[in-house]
């Protein structure tokens, strides 16, 4: 059993390894002062930064795979990976705990280790050949980028914090990890920080996750001093001890920071205006890192959220809103990345509405398989980005002959977003699908309302996703080229929006090709999860969506589909205005606020510090007007005070 | 071994009166970062010779009778809670000389500042030094007088009101804790803070432990300094120059919470239960205050300098919890804000001295591009001040909260939720406006650079004290050169921004100890709370 | 009766009158020179030094002296001396003819110019120091009244002195009638006291006015019967007050007495004189009244507190209190907006009156203890400030605050001694004798219970502060054009003068316990 207790020290190197990494790509990839002209690539510094930032995530890689064969390897017998999401709880599996050192804080103390089980191998997984694929197909896809060392060195450290929450033993060690993921999304998001639109993004990426991660922050603290400990195994194991009471509020808390991270409503808006950063980091965030790391806590905390219904109903309610709203904006955006984006909350709720409806089991299973197919998605959009030099797909059209291996590659993507038989996203799918209908069936753990309406939205859902799929697709690779063979009159720095008309380099269609396997057969690993009568429902009604959008766009191909949506049109591709109530709501009353509290802090709580000072000199000036040099005057003031003071004395005394 | 301690005040001491007597020791521009060198020095080795396994008794101690008629003892000692703030001190201020070595605020009294700036360091040491209730008060007033003058000869345009708000209100404050400690003093005879520790209180009947703790209280709070007592610091902040700042953010606000946790919680616990709730909302009210107050500023410094005042929130709030965990948040949060803010100031300063002005709007933006060192270390420190965990900056934050969230016994939890729950609300604040001020300042294209500033007697840098002979040149950063455009205006005086040059070598060697220590901290925190928690325990054990 | 004269006793200020006829009498007979002036000058310095040394060699001894007693079967149950030499008499002694010395020195610097005839002046200064040395051993109301008035009336003359500048006369006028006013007001009050007593011994007024715990003299009458109900004496037994007199003649008679003393330190509201007086009296006169004149007002109203009244601390400590909390507030206040050198200094130590009388204001045990330390501490500081005010006069005789800009520039030493003065008077560190003499006096309050009146003098320090610390920036700030200053070459009288204001300064600040253990 030594391989087993080796898990923790793996599950260290994996998260360090790409941390280190980050760390040399800071330090050791600087240009020398003054070597060559301004705004020169130093190719050589280039180089090294790029083995910085692959070499590790690989090892990561090697590590994550080598830690789930040795954690299966070690299982108990008769112990099956992934029961049916309606049996019940799993039988427990033990987690093989490492503790570095603990923490005495005062109160309870922090213990920095690391665990690793079923849920942490799996994901790590996920995160590692991701964070790969990106890296690798960053190379190309960044290829005249001068900051391109800072940037794969963000990248490294990004994949390591989502390692380090994905293997944390503790929950503050979790938190950690958690908010270092917000600084990277920071800075990649506004990797480009020339367009002032770009800096905003980022800003308003870090700051909705922060909202939600305070509540996080507070809920773990209500279920630390509930537990008298931080250790995720103890927590675990004292969940069944606490009142209900400590449970909801912890768990309402908890998914405050969830809804912040997987983007969730109300916290879902910064992740459309994430698209901003390059769009490998796009696949990064969308498809293993950041939002994956919500949905993730809730899988790791589970048994707390089991026991805490509300927290469960809220959660359903959160999900449909978010999947059908998200799916509505989807169907209307231009923008292809946009697309993907509002795709990704939409199919976030789907595993939030997994979860809510009992089955983890569903929700991780869909959570691989959309890391798989929606980087492979965001992978290849880049890869059509950068070649049409545009992120519209007004731009686009007509691309399947020009793109040999994109389109087969990102054929199989929309698919497996569709839910379309082989591809992993149908298996996937139908397990939450599944899994929800069970729930509406059996009023458990869900209140009725809330799996009904779970369920409704659900299958409305399956619908428009088939349909905005449909759409993206059509639209990018069918019909006439829309695109504009004149290179734009001004490229961004950096920016490889140039048009050459012709396929991307290898190293980006490397890890398009490599990301189509999974996100097809992905899907196999979980054959026993499927209940095919609720497959056949979600299959056709996916069909009956993507049936509509065919319909309407051979009667123009030049013409948007999503104008079968009517009035509905504008509001959906606004994403129903919430960035604008938001703004009212929130915004703007902040800064209201914070000028109100400048000006009341300079005229009343300074003003009372002038105030006085002012007031000693008015005084002054008034007692030296007594100082008039008359001796009348003086003398009089004399008598006067020695009679006051005399009948002062009298009567007072 | 308790001669390091004299060795610690007596260095700079006498460095400075060389520097009085001795004429020849202001030519040699490295006179200040040996002196304060030597300080460091010793103030390592006695973090070295340091027993941390009985960390809760003070160490090195030495206990002279220096003046009977007053009860007054030279009593020096050095324990958990002291330990970190002096090796703060000696360190801020060793690398404030070697910054000042090249980046001098003004030629001609050069060793004026390198006088003033070692009678400061004998007071700031000395404050974490003393174990007698006159002895620190005697050393918190040192640092008065040099820090008046700091501000008012070698501060910017609206120095000399700068000044005269800092010394009288700071002095008002000392005058009401000196009061706190003769009542202390009146009532139970003795000045030894290690001994009315150990009593907890015990003579004091409550009414004067609420007065105590009140007087006492009030005269650290605006040192710390609590909203509302906090209107002196913008100003000072705003006008001190570059290592005033430095030393007015990472030393000298660090006293008013160090007394705190030092002498008014373990010497008047009765008072400090009765008063703790109001602490707290003060605290609470400053974080949110301060943050929202950040996010209206146009100054860079004076940005800073409000983000002080969310930031002692924390500390404050930690102490007025008064548990274990919070009182470890208040001194590792002490830590933490020293170096954060103190590096802070420092890019805050270095961005001054090039680009003529702290003002956002007149900055542009596009800093990354002109100067992309200078504008990575600013986002490091926003980043490390905004609470970043695996930064130092986190950890106080945190456990303040954590504290807050379960106060000691006797105190109101909702109270303290609600609190807790402003707390939460200022981390978010907080992350705001340092994210809107990085992304006017660095973020963007650089823009033409708008006039030099046109307030008051404004002494413009002298940028050929900046560059260093023989490396200028070469350094000049991609994109710097030709993107300064002037303005067209005539009459105006060019800004001397032509030599727009990335950070300095010994801009960087008085920097990166800052940033090392702050992800050390902020990866291994356990490196401080390990040396603080025995003390604190110590403190609060007893009841 | 024959009674026999202690000379030991009475060797300072027999010294001093001396001396002062010596010089008068040298002044008349030495031929007129060049070095005239200087000789005279020496001559009194030794003298000044001469009685120095005496009170030293009595301290050294430490032995108490008395003499004019009155024996105990005349008219009283014990022996009562009008003269005493205690520990108080010393640290006054002391204080005073340290002062003194600085003050010769500096008129060395003021007759140097000579429009001053040097012998009347050094007379004149001799016997106000005999007055100022007498006043402290005084112990019956006759002879503290004269010892006083001794004080006092030299002073006018050497106010005046400045004969070719108007302001002079009319502050030497404007002092003969605040003191002329306020000494009839005394004569009045001592009369009182002797009515109700019978006695102008110190002491024996003490023994004879009743204890009173608090609440004169409303209460009075309730006291005297409860302390007679505890002791079973009749209540008018107990006071020995004449039947028929009103308690509140007491406290009327109180009021009275403390009435010349208080116009002495300018306590509010005596102090009308003060900022008129010191600007226009020549510098070293200026020092004088507020140092030595100063110190004397002091001594005798402790030895009339604490001696004669001391039963009485529930009439007078409020009282004073009051008055200490309106005199410093009052002080402050004026100086905080002064542009002229001597009347900051002049206002700034009406407010330093006010923290001295602060400790007697709670009447606690070592009240008295607390205030004459403050006042020693106070005396070095405030006449080494007197002293470079001194050399700055000699330059810019308009001794605006202006000419003090840049100083430290043109004249480092002096400049920065003034430094070191000023805030020790602000009570900052580096000045520590300041801020050793502020806690003394805090702590006094806080113990006596007067937290009210601690609260007001914080207050009222860092109103102080604004003055003292903007008058030491101006010392260091650039001076945009060379000033006046460097013309004349300093004086040496003058330097030593500040010499040994920074000595004894810094000797304090070192050592506060030299002047702690003195006084108790």
């Amino acid at each position: 059993m030594s391989a087993v207790n080796a898990l923790p020290g793996m599950a260290a190197a994996a998260v360090l390894s790409p941390f280190l990494g980050a760390a040399a790509g800071l330090l050791g990839t600087r240009r020398l002062r003054g070597g060559g002209p301004p705004g020169a690539i130093d190719r050589s510094a280039y180089r090294r930064a790029a083995w910085f930032a692959i070499a590790p995530t690989a090892v990561s890689t090697v590590l994550a795979v080598w830690g789930l064969v040795v954690y299966l390897g070690n299982l108990p017998p008769g112990f099956t990976t992934y029961a049916p999401p309606h049996a019940g709880t799993r039988p427990p599996v033990g987690a093989i705990e490492g503790t570095l050192s603990v923490i005495g804080t005062g109160a309870v103390p922090i213990g920095v280790g690391l665990r690793v089980d079923e849920l942490a191998a799996v994901i790590a997984i996920l995160v590692a050949c991701v964070a790969l694929a990106v890296q690798i197909y960053s190379v190309g896809y960044m290829r005249d980028e001068p900051r391109y060392p800072s940037y794969s060195s963000f990248i490294s450290l990004f994949t390591s914090a989502m390692l380090l929450v994905v293997y944390a033993g503790d929950l503050l060690v979790l938190y950690v990890g958690w908010e270092i993921m917000g600084l990277c999304s920071y800075l990649l998001i506004g990797h480009w920080w020339e367009d002032r639109a770009n800096s905003r993004a980022a800003v308003k990426a870090f700051l909705v996750t922060r909202i939600g991660d305070v509540g996080f922050l507070f809920g773990i603290f209500t279920l630390g001093l509930a537990a008298g400990s931080f250790r995720i195994q103890v927590v675990l194991e004292k969940v069944p001890e606490m009142s209900t009471g400590t449970l909801v509020a912890a768990t309402m808390l908890l998914l405050l920071g969830v809804a912040g991270k997987s983007a969730q409503v109300p916290l879902h808006t910064w992740l459309p205006d994430a698209m901003a950063g390059p769009t490998p980091i796009s696949a990064l965030i969308h498809a293993a890192t950041m939002v994956a790391a919500g949905i993730f806590v809730v899988a790791r905390l589970y048994p707390a959220f089991l026991g805490a219904r509300p927290t469960l109903d809220l959660l359903a309610i959160m999900a449909s809103l978010g999947m059908l709203g998200a799916a509505l904006a989807a169907l209307a955006q231009d923008d292809l990345k946009r697309v993907l984006a509002y795709s990704t909350i939409s199919q976030l709720a789907y595993m939030a509405g997994a979860l809510a409806a009992g089955s983890d089991q569903a929700a991780i299973f869909h959570l691989v398989s959309h890391g798989a197919f929606k980087a492979l998605l965001f992978l290849g959009a880049g890869a059509v980005i950068h070649v049409v030099g545009s992120n519209l797909m007004s731009d686009m059209g007509g691309l399947r002959r020009s793109m040999t291996v994109t389109f087969p590659a990102m054929t199989i993507g929309f698919a497996a977003l569709m839910g379309l038989p082989p591809a992993s996203g149908f298996f996937s799918k139908d397990a939450v699908l599944a899994a929800i209908e069970h729930a509406a069936a059996s009023a458990a753990p869900l209140t009725d309302a809330a799996a009904w309406l779970l369920y409704g939205c659900a299958l409305l859902t399956v619908a428009v996703t088939g349909a905005y799929a449909t759409r993206a697709w059509l639209r990018t690779f069918f019909g006439e080229s829309r695109v504009r063979h004149v290179p734009l009159p001004e490229p961004e720095p950096g920016v490889a929006h140039v048009w050459d008309g012709r396929e991307a380099p290898a190293s980006m269609l490397w890890p398009i090709g490599v990301l189509a396997v999974p996100a097809l057969l992905l899907g196999f690993t979980g054959i026993g999860l499927i209940e095919w009568s609720s497959a056949a429902v979600s299959l056709l009604v996916a069909l009956l969506g993507a049936g509509a959008v065919y319909a309407a766009w051979r009667a123009d191909p030049m013409a948007d589909p999503a104008r079968v949506l009517g009035p509905l049109r504008v509001p959906c591709e606004r994403a129903f205005y919430v960035d604008a109530v938001y703004h009212r709501l929130f915004v703007a009353p902040v800064l209201w606020l914070a000028r109100v509290v400048a000006r009341t802090d300079d005229t009343v709580v300074d003003g009372a510090v002038r105030g006085s000072g002012r007031l000693a000199v008015d005084v002054s000036g008034l007692l030296r007007r007594a100082q008039t040099g008359n001796a009348q005057l003086y003398l009089t003031g004399i008598l006067a005070g020695v009679l006051i003071i005399v009948i002062g004395t009298v009567v007072l005394g | 071994m308790s001669a390091v301690l004299i060795g610690l005040l007596a260095v700079p001491l006498v460095g400075a009166a060389i520097l009085v007597l001795v004429p020849g020791p202001s030519r040699w521009p490295w006179y200040g970062p040996a002196v304060s060198g030597v300080t460091l020095v010793l103030a390592l080795a006695l973090a070295a010779s340091f027993d941390y396994g009985r960390a809760a008794r003070p160490q090195f101690e030495l206990d002279r009778p220096w003046i009977p008629g007053l009860d007054l003892r030279f009593h020096l000692g050095i324990d958990g809670i002291s330990l970190p703030l002096v090796v703060l001190t000696a360190l801020l201020t060793f690398l404030c000389f070697l910054y000042l070595v090249r980046h001098k605020p003004d030629g001609d009294r050069f060793r004026a500042l390198v006088f003033t700036l070692l009678v400061l360091e004998v007071g700031m040491v000395g404050t974490f030094l003393a174990l007698d209730l006159l002895l620190f008060f005697v050393f918190f007033e040192i640092v008065l007088v040099p820090m008046y003058f700091v501000i008012a000869v070698w501060g910017g345009g609206g120095r000399r009101a700068a000044a005269v708000k800092f010394i009288l209100y700071t002095l008002l404050g000392s005058a009401v804790l000196l009061l706190g400690l003769l009542l202390v003093w009146a009532n139970t005879g003795t000045l030894d803070m290690v001994r009315l520790a150990q009593q907890h209180g015990a003579g004091m009947s409550r009414g004067v432990q609420i007065l105590a703790f009140l007087a006492i209280g009030l005269g650290l709070a605006v040192k710390a300094p609590m909203w509302p007592l906090h209107t002196w610091l913008p100003a000072a902040h705003t006008e001190a120059p570059t290592v005033g700042s430095v030393l007015l953010a990472g030393v000298l606000l660090k006293m008013g919470t160090y007394g705190f946790a030092r002498i008014a919680i373990p010497v008047a616990p009765e008072g400090a239960a009765v008063l703790a709730p109001w602490l707290g909302a003060f605290a609470a009210v400053g974080i949110v205050y301060g943050s929202l107050a950040c996010l209206a500023q146009r100054d860079l410094k004076r940005m800073i300098a409000y983000s002080s005042v969310g930031h002692m929130g924390f500390v404050l709030l930690g102490l007025a919890t008064l548990t274990p965990v919070g009182m470890n948040a208040a001194l590792f949060g002490n830590v933490a804000h020293g170096l954060i803010t103190g590096l802070l100031f420092f890019v805050a300063g270095g961005i001054k001295e090039r680009y003529g002005t702290a003002d956002m709007s007149r900055l542009g933006g596009g800093m990354l591009a002109r100067l992309p060192y200078v504008g990575s270390l600013l986002t490091f420190a926003c980043v490390a001040s905004l609470g970043l965990p695996g930064l130092a900056g986190f950890w106080g934050e945190m456990l303040a909260l954590l504290g807050a969230f379960q106060p000691a016994p006797g105190l109101s939890r909702p109270l303290f939720l609600v609190f807790m729950a402003a707390g939460g609300l200022g981390t978010v604040l907080t992350a705001a406006y340092f994210l809107r001020m990085l992304s006017r300042v660095t973020h963007g294209r650089p823009t033409a650079l708008t006039a030099l500033p046109d307030e008051g007697p404004y002494e413009p840098e002298e940028t050929g004290e900046v560059t260093p002979a023989g490396a200028a040149g070469d350094v000049t950063p991609a994109g710097a050169a030709g993107e300064v455009t002037r303005p067209g205006a005539p009459g105006e005086v060019p800004p001397p921004r032509a030599a727009l040059r990335d950070v300095t070598a010994y801009e960087l060697a008085a920097w990166t100890p800052l940033v090392i220590l702050t992800l050390a901290l902020g990866l291994w925190p356990k490196a401080l709370l390990a040396v603080t928690d025995p003390v604190v325990q110590a403190f609060l054990g007893a009841r | 009766m024959i009674q026999s004269i202690d000379y030991a006793a009475i060797a300072p200020p027999l010294i001093l009158a001396l001396m002062a006829g010596a010089v008068l009498l040298l002044d008349a007979f030495l031929p007129r020179g060049p070095r005239t002036r200087s000789t005279l000058g020496m001559f009194t310095l030794a003298g000044v030094l001469g009685a120095l040394a005496v009170v030293v060699a009595q301290a050294v001894r430490g032995e108490r002296l008395q003499t004019f007693c009155v024996p105990a079967n005349l008219a009283g149950g014990r022996t009562s001396c009008s003269f005493v030499v205690d520990d108080l008499t010393l640290v006054f002694g002391a204080v005073v003819l340290a002062a003194g010395v600085v003050v010769v020195l500096l008129s060395a610097a003021q007759l140097a110019d000579g429009t001053i005839p040097a012998g009347e002046w050094y007379f004149l200064l001799l016997c106000t120091l005999t007055g100022a040395v007498t006043l402290p051993a005084s112990r019956d109301l006759i002879m503290l009244v004269v010892a006083l008035e001794l004080v006092s009336l030299p002073v006018f003359a050497l106010t005046a002195f400045k004969r070719y500048d108007p302001r002079g006369s009319e502050a030497a006028l404007k002092l003969f009638l605040v003191s002329v006013i306020s000494t009839a007001i005394m004569l009045f009050g001592v009369s009182l006291l002797y009515g109700l007593t019978g006695s102008v011994h110190l002491d024996r007024i003490g023994a004879a006015l009743p204890m009173s715990a608090s609440g004169f003299p409303r209460r009075y009458a309730e006291a005297t019967a409860a302390i007679g109900a505890q002791t079973g004496t009749p209540a008018d037994v107990l006071g020995q007050l004449p039947p028929g007199v009103t308690p509140g003649v007491l406290a009327v008679a109180v009021v009275l007495v403390l009435a010349g003393f208080a116009f002495k330190v300018a306590a509010v509201p005596f102090h009308f004189w003060a900022g008129d007086v010191y600007q226009g009296a020549p510098v070293p006169v200026a020092a004088l009244l507020s140092v030595i004149s100063k110190a004397a007002g002091f001594a005798g109203l402790i030895l009339v507190l604490t001696i004669a009244l001391k039963g009485q601390g529930g009439l007078w400590g409020p009282l004073v209190a009051v008055l200490a909390a309106l005199t410093m507030t009052v002080g402050n206040l004026l100086a905080l907006r002064q542009r002229h050198a001597v009347r900051l200094l002049a206002w700034s130590s009406v407010a330093q009156s006010g923290y001295i009388l602060a400790p007697l204001g709670v009447a606690g045990k070592s009240a008295a203890s607390a205030s004459i330390a403050y006042l020693a501490i106070y005396a070095a500081m405030n006449i080494g400030a007197f002293a470079v005010v001194m050399l700055v006069s000699r330059t810019a005789p308009r001794n605006e605050l202006d000419d003090y800009r840049g100083l430290a520039f043109r004249a480092p030493v002096p400049a920065l001694a003034l430094a070191f003065f000023l805030i020790c008077l602000a009570g900052l560190p580096p000045g520590l004798a300041g801020l050793f003499a502020k806690v003394v006096v805090f702590r006094e309050i806080v113990q006596g219970g007067g937290g009210w009146l601690a609260v007001v003098m914080a207050v009222n320090t860092v109103i102080g502060l604004y003055y003292y610390i903007t008058w030491t920036a101006r010392l260091f700030a650039p001076v945009p054009e060379a000033g006046p200053l460097a013309a004349r070459a300093p004086s040496r009288a003058v330097t030593i003068a500040i010499a040994l204001g920074l000595v004894a300064s810094v000797a304090f600040s070192v050592a506060p316990q030299l002047v702690l253990s003195a006084v108790g």
